[in-house]
């Protein structure tokens, strides 16, 4: 087994060292009266300093700005609604006009398709966005 | 971890106002920038970076100015024997290296990872400088007590 750091002693007291090593070091602990001693001594002190800190706890009040349900600025938005809905329009009259068939379905698939895309992109914006708000801490204890 | 958080900032700036304004300044500077943190990464141990910088900023414009210890009012909590300030107190006796990981592992109940993120530090500096800190804070208090 390799021999105990000093260090290990305070990882074993803070639960940081993996269960293999962390029972090795029990087992040390057990037999080496020596090391038992530092680790209560660490032990001790550790309690008293928690103690304390513990003692500056308390609940702030924390605002955080309105939560946006979208990254996009609004005028993009309205800007990129306005484009499509002009699109199908002229879709609709170029259609009207020269009444061809295979003209008419092909418009009209590109249309449909440029409003899915565009339906996709602003839904997968908005969940973006709000995963991101969620991940903001926003008050209440520790 | 909002409390943790206020009890840090209230353990380097040692008055609760100021602790809450570092706070909110922090939640602020966090959610601008938001897209900056790696979601790879340990997040408390980010959010404690950005506080920690929140803290010095205030504590950098504070300094001129009179120490703020005393207005902050006693309560029952604080006539305790050893409370924050007795911790504080003993801290501001260690190296600075020291202090900052014990304030961050106690006021602020971060793990090893957590404040490898923060201190921008490995985890194995983590654990051997904590030790060394625990052991030089004990030393502190043993020498006080006697």
């Amino acid at each position: 087994m390799k021999p105990v750091q000093p260090e290990e002693l305070s990882a074993l007291l803070d639960n940081e060292v993996e269960p293999r090593r962390a029972q090795e070091i029990q087992d040390e602990l057990d037999s080496n009266k020596v090391l038992r001693v530092q680790f209560e001594s660490l032990k001790r002190w550790d309690e008293e300093f928690s103690k304390a800190a513990d003692t500056a706890v308390f609940a702030p009040s924390v605002q955080l700005p309105t939560a946006r349900t979208s990254k996009v600025p609004d005028v993009a938005i309205e800007l990129m609604a306005s484009v499509l809905a002009s699109f199908m329009m002229l879709v609709r009259v170029v259609c009207k006009i020269f009444d061809v068939p295979e003209l008419t379905w092909g418009l009209n698939s590109v249309a449909f398709v440029a409003m899915l895309t565009a339906t996709i992109w602003l839904l997968r914006t908005t969940l973006r966005s709000s995963e991101t708000a969620d991940a903001i801490p926003t008050g209440g204890g520790s | 971890m909002v409390g943790r958080a206020a009890a840090y900032a209230r353990a380097i700036l040692r008055n609760r106002h100021d602790a809450e304004d570092a706070v909110q300044q922090a939640a602020l500077r966090a959610w601008e920038r938001i897209d900056r943190y790696d979601p790879s990464r340990p997040f408390k141990g980010w959010w404690f970076a950005v506080l920690r910088n929140c803290c010095i900023d205030i504590q950098r414009v504070r300094q001129p100015f009179e120490n703020l210890d005393g207005q902050e009012p006693v309560d029952d909590r604080s006539a305790a024997t050893f409370d924050w300030r007795g911790l504080e107190d003993a801290l501001a006796k260690l190296s600075e290296s020291h202090r900052e990981i014990l304030r961050l592992r106690y006021f602020g109940d971060l793990s090893y990872d957590e404040l490898a993120e923060t201190l921008d530090i490995p985890r194995g500096t983590v654990m051997s400088r904590l030790h060394l800190a625990r052991k030089a804070l004990s030393a502190v208090l043993s020498k006080e007590t006697v």
